[in-house]
């Protein structure tokens, strides 16, 4: 894959900007086409200035102060690298100005010559064959690295330039196409059978055009391969690995554009055959548009007087089940039975009587006791703190209870410590 | 003189592309020169194919623009309306062929322009209702995401029968789309033209049972799918 970070951190470092207006580029367009039969690209500082007042009163329609605003419009050119100074003579004179490669660049990008013909394409080929012929002729009597040196720059160079301009032109022609489709598209919204005759024609001359082109691509491409092909091998053989390499890049360039022309050849023979459909479906078969406006009524109006299409319709199989046999269906039955059961009789146990009775027969056995021995003696192995107070209060009840002014506390278990009292059974009458 | 590819019916029958072509057909597809194995075949077998499908009662037909499809004259071979929905897109995709803008392209659109075409010629408001005229009102939002899936779905149903080629978001409006002219193409007496196609049985008119078209939309394909389940239950 291609190492971008190089070129780009050169770029960066460089920080270009482009800003321009359509009066700009309008000036380089006319700088390109004003030079372009001189012998040498370049226009004194008045001519320029000039040149790009013109320009403004074209493009503007004039300026309050136009000296000025050329002077302003040119140096920003400069800045953007567009056009340099090529006199070298600094503040001695006035300077003589040529756009740079960038700015021949921009200008021919809007000019429209530049497009991929008949002409231009025999042209450069014929050039590109002729230079390969030299180049050949040079690598069959190559036996020096100098040599082989020179044939390699001639096919980095000129071979390249060569492909390039092909290339270039290339372009241009799929920007013709492009214009070509729209404007059959707009010839056919406006006029629609009107403009059956026109788009024919267009459509005629690009496919000429186009078939040219593809027979010329194919039958020169051929050629062309076949001679660095053979510049390469010699080169290979020789031992001269960069001319081989520039061969080889050159053959790529040459089968790219042969690719090209046989894809944009077919792509044009699909939007071909579209649009002749198109005539003879719709433009030749309904010459007044009528059917279009009665579609969109349809629609607009649906559902006044709506039709459905029929369409035919596979019905599904119908899957058949085992049979089975109906049998008298006979109800299960049991005796019937009270589902409500008599009630049992429990007799519970009253554990205040009974607590009332162990506390009664402690008093009996021990008539003069204390709190603590009395809890020790009767609390259950359960709800100890919950039958304490409830003993104590018995104990309350059935005897008399007496204490010191200060009541010590005394432990009845490990767990239990109660405020002492003396317990003494009530007399009973 | 060329020579005739196919000699007699059982020919036809034994070559790999009829169980495609038969199933395609009776399943009411479309089929022009885009699908051109079965398109070529078609072109070959078609007097034999013609004869093949008279006692199912229905008609091999080869429209004039070049596209095959059956035409069903009874209830022998089964048939089906379109809904609602799938007359409206239907429609609107065959005005979009009909539009020099789509040459450019190649009758290639984005599906965002059959919604586009349907909001401005019938209105936001009525769309819904028209697309389906069974769904009850709802909020604007829902309303909306309800239309949307309306017209997917009448477009992967036309999909299915050959009017588009959908590929994601990108619709190639076929020639069968030109069946959505039928009862207009008598400019003069387009009623005259209807009731024709009727007694064709090309088309059917609007009548009491035409609600069903909604329902049939609302049943959707997945239930057409699980229709075996049905059938189960109507099964001697």
């Amino acid at each position: 894959m291609t190492d971008l970070h190089v070129p780009l951190a050169r770029v960066a470092n460089a920080g270009p900007q482009l800003q321009l207006r359509t009066v700009d580029i309008c000036l380089l367009v006319a700088m390109r086409l004003v030079t372009k039969d001189e012998v040498l690209a370049e226009l004194d500082e008045d001519r320029l200035s000039d040149l790009y007042v013109r320009v403004v009163e074209l493009v503007e329609g004039g300026s309050r102060l136009p000296r000025k605003k050329a002077t302003h419009g040119l140096e920003m050119l400069r800045q953007q690298t567009l056009l340099s100074r090529v006199d070298g003579a600094g503040l001695v004179r006035a300077g003589a100005y040529a756009l740079t490669r960038l700015g021949v660049a921009i200008a021919d990008t809007w000019l429209e010559d530049e497009a991929l013909s008949r002409q231009s394409l025999v042209l450069l080929t014929t050039a590109l064959r002729s230079k390969l012929g030299e180049v050949l002729t040079s690598a069959k009597a190559a036996s020096s690295e100098q040599q082989w040196d020179d044939i390699r720059q001639d096919l980095r160079v000129h071979v390249a330039s060569l492909v390039e301009g092909i290339d270039r032109r290339r372009r241009g022609l799929d920007e013709q196409q492009a214009e070509v489709q729209a404007r059959v598209g707009e010839l056919l919204a406006k006029s629609w059978y009107g403009a059956v005759e026109t788009c024919e024609r267009l459509l005629k001359d690009t496919t000429d055009t186009l078939s040219e082109l593809k027979d010329i691509l194919l039958r020169e491409a051929g050629d062309l391969l076949a001679v660095l092909a053979d510049i390469q091998e010699r080169a290979t053989d020789e031992g001269a690995e960069l001319a081989a390499d520039a061969a080889r890049e050159a053959q790529l360039k040459v089968d790219g554009i042969s690719a090209w022309g046989e894809a944009r050849h077919e792509a044009w023979s699909e939007y071909f055959g579209t649009v002749q459909r198109f005539l003879r479906e719709h433009v030749r078969m309904d010459p007044d548009r009528a059917l279009s406006r009665r579609l969109q009524e349809a629609i607009a109006n649906w559902p006044d007087d709506p039709w459905y299409m029929n369409v035919s319709e596979v019905r599904p199989y119908l899957h058949l089940r085992e049979p089975t046999i109906d049998r008298p269906r006979v109800p299960v039955t049991r005796a019937a039975e009270d589902r409500e059961r008599a009630l049992d009789t429990e007799h519970g146990i009253d554990w205040e009587l009974e607590l009332a009775a162990q506390v009664e027969a402690w008093l009996d056995e021990h008539p003069n006791t204390s709190l603590s021995q009395a809890l020790a003696a009767l609390l259950p192995a359960a709800q100890r703190f919950r039958f304490a107070g409830r003993i104590t209060r018995l104990l309350a009840s059935r005897g008399l209870a007496e204490s010191e002014l200060e009541r010590p506390w005394v432990s009845v278990d490990h767990e239990l410590e109660v405020e002492q009292w003396t317990i003494r059974r009530k007399e009973t009458h | 003189m060329t020579e005739a590819v196919f000699n007699n019916l059982a020919e036809v029958i034994r070559d790999e592309m009829f169980p495609i072509v038969d199933l395609r057909l009776r399943e009411g597809g479309h089929i022009d020169d885009l699908d051109l194995e079965e398109f070529t075949y078609l072109e070959d077998a078609r007097p034999f194919l013609e004869e093949f499908y008279e006692p199912f009662g229905c008609n091999l037909v080869r429209s004039r623009e070049g596209y095959y499809f059956l035409r069903p004259r009874g209830d022998r071979l089964g048939q089906r309306q379109l809904t609602a929905a799938e007359m409206l897109v239907g429609q609107a995709l065959c005005l979009l062929r009909m539009d020099p803008a789509s040459l450019e392209t190649r009758w290639r659109i984005e599906r965002i322009r059959v919604l586009e075409l349907l909001d401005q010629l019938v209105g936001p408001e009525r769309l819904g209702r028209a697309l389906n005229p069974r769904r009850k009102a709802s909020p604007k939002a829902i309303a909306e995401e309800n239309i949307r899936i309306d017209v997917n779905r009448a477009i992967n149903t036309l999909s299915r029968l050959g009017f588009v080629a959908a590929d994601g978001d990108s619709l190639r409006l076929r020639a069968a789309l030109l069946r959505f002219l039928e009862p207009l193409t008598d400019q003069a007496r387009p009623k005259e033209a209807l009731s024709e196609l009727v007694r064709s049985g090309r088309v059917q008119p609007d009548s009491g049972e035409q609600a069903a078209p909604g329902a049939d939309q609302d049943r959707g394909d997945a239930d057409r799918d699980a229709s075996d389940e049905t059938d189960d239950e109507d099964a001697p």
